[in-house]
């Protein structure tokens, strides 16, 4: 599921979504804080990314919340009411990601359409910068990425459109190898608008990154829904 | 006695028609359902003794607003237009038919009102979009092929009025 994870970003750049999956057991706390023109809201909880490729998050400021992310569902729980709003999602819906986070756990390349082409590849400072024309399978332009990647993994994506305007730029910092994976802990993901203005800045803060075993530890934040569970179907 | 209508007549009282049906099906379509939704007329009071159970006026304002701004921004609007001026009616409809849906990180936090209203104003607003962008596609689409039947049919009324002289000369007589 990872390895599809800037799915909903380039399904959002109007780019095709991956096809392979792959799935990445971690746990980890986390401080999201999300800055556009309507001011600047911070979030922290606790999130895991469980083998099955569901992602589970507990959110515990500033309000009480689970959500889990399945392939094909997403449920969003309110302990304290009771309440879960489910979606269920049929393809060619791409599953619900967290995109800022996925998109730092995979080779960027491998996200891209099978009918990209590298335009420019070269080495400076011990970073490998690449640049990729990406092209749907019916030979359709649909803009550019560039990655800037160092050993221990991406440090920069950036999309940019058919127009040449900027869509989405990630940086991540911090990295940590939690098994085969390096995990950074520190990401800032831009969204721009159709023009590339700038819209939102997401800033993620991982803490205590950790591998995540089913065998020892419990999923939290996994929305587990009782009978009795008021449920209210969401239009996905 | 009969009556003659002519080629341009024909065309105008067309053209009109086509227009006039035009707006009709398009001018509720193009109607913006999340702002349809806005009024500023006070919220409805509870009554004595009852229980008010309305969501909080700040957070469903902000939830519409910020709705509002990120379906703007998400969807691509050039993409629709094409679709509608290549796939016309099929475009509209599938722009109509298909709804985006806002990233989960957004829900993250948010109470449970925020995030009912955030999500069908996001989706109305997006779906709106996309087919007002289909729409004028469409009416892109339409505009040329008038425009270029129009000028086929002036060619062809002009031709048939104009009237060619065979030159007398004189050594034809």
């Amino acid at each position: 599921m990872l390895v599809a994870a800037l799915a909903f970003a380039l399904a959002a750049a109007d780019l095709p979504p991956p096809a392979p999956t792959v799935s990445v057991p971690l746990a980890a706390d986390f401080t999201l804080k999300t800055t556009d023109k309507q001011g600047t809201d911070t979030v922290s909880g606790s999130l895991q990314f469980l083998p099955g490729g569901e992602i589970c998050v507990a959110v515990k400021s500033p309000r009480i919340q689970e959500m889990r992310l399945a392939p094909r569902e997403m449920v969003i729980y309110y302990p304290d009411r009771d309440l879960a709003f489910v979606a269920h999602l049929a393809p060619p819906q791409p599953p619900p990601m967290l995109d800022a986070l996925a998109a730092g756990l995979v080779d960027p390349s491998s996200t891209l359409p099978k009918g990209s082409k590298l335009l420019d590849r070269k080495h400076a400072n011990g970073e490998l910068i690449t640049r990729w024309r990406v092209v749907d399978d019916g030979g359709k332009d649909l803009g550019e990425m560039h990655a800037v990647e160092s050993r221990a993994g991406a440090r920069s994506v950036d999309l940019i459109d058919a127009a040449g305007k900027p869509q989405r730029h990630f940086t991540f910092e911090d990295r940590v190898r939690i098994g085969t994976r390096s995990v950074p802990r520190a990401i800032v993901a831009d969204y721009f608008a159709q023009g590339g203005v700038q819209q939102r800045e997401e800033q993620w803060t991982l803490d205590h990154v950790s591998r995540f075993d089913p065998q020892k530890a419990t999923a939290i934040g996994c929305a587990k829904l009782r009978p009795q569970t008021k449920i209210q179907t969401l239009t996905w | 006695m009969t009556r003659r209508v002519g080629s341009s007549r024909w065309l105008g009282t067309t053209f009109v028609a086509v227009v006039v049906s035009a707006a009709i099906i398009m001018i509720p379509e193009m109607q913006r359902p999340a702002m349809a939704q806005q009024s500023w007329a006070p919220p409805p009071q509870p009554m004595q003794g009852q229980p008010y159970y309305a969501p909080p006026p700040v957070d469903a304002s902000r939830a519409t607003a910020e709705a509002l701004t990120d379906a703007h921004a998400d969807t691509n609007g050039t993409l629709w237009y094409f679709a509608g001026c290549l796939l016309g009616v099929i475009g509209i409809l599938i722009a109509y038919v298909s709804e985006p849906s806002p990233p989960p990180a957004r829900m993250m936090g948010k109470s449970p009102e925020y995030l009912a209203i955030y999500t069908n104003t996001y989706k109305a607003e997006a779906r709106s979009i996309q087919g007002r962008s289909a729409i004028y596609g469409a009416l892109t689409t339409v505009a040329v092929v008038v425009v270029i039947y129009v000028i086929i049919v002036v060619a062809i009324v002009h031709d048939a009025n104009t009237t060619y002289y065979n030159a007398i000369t004189p050594a034809s007589l």
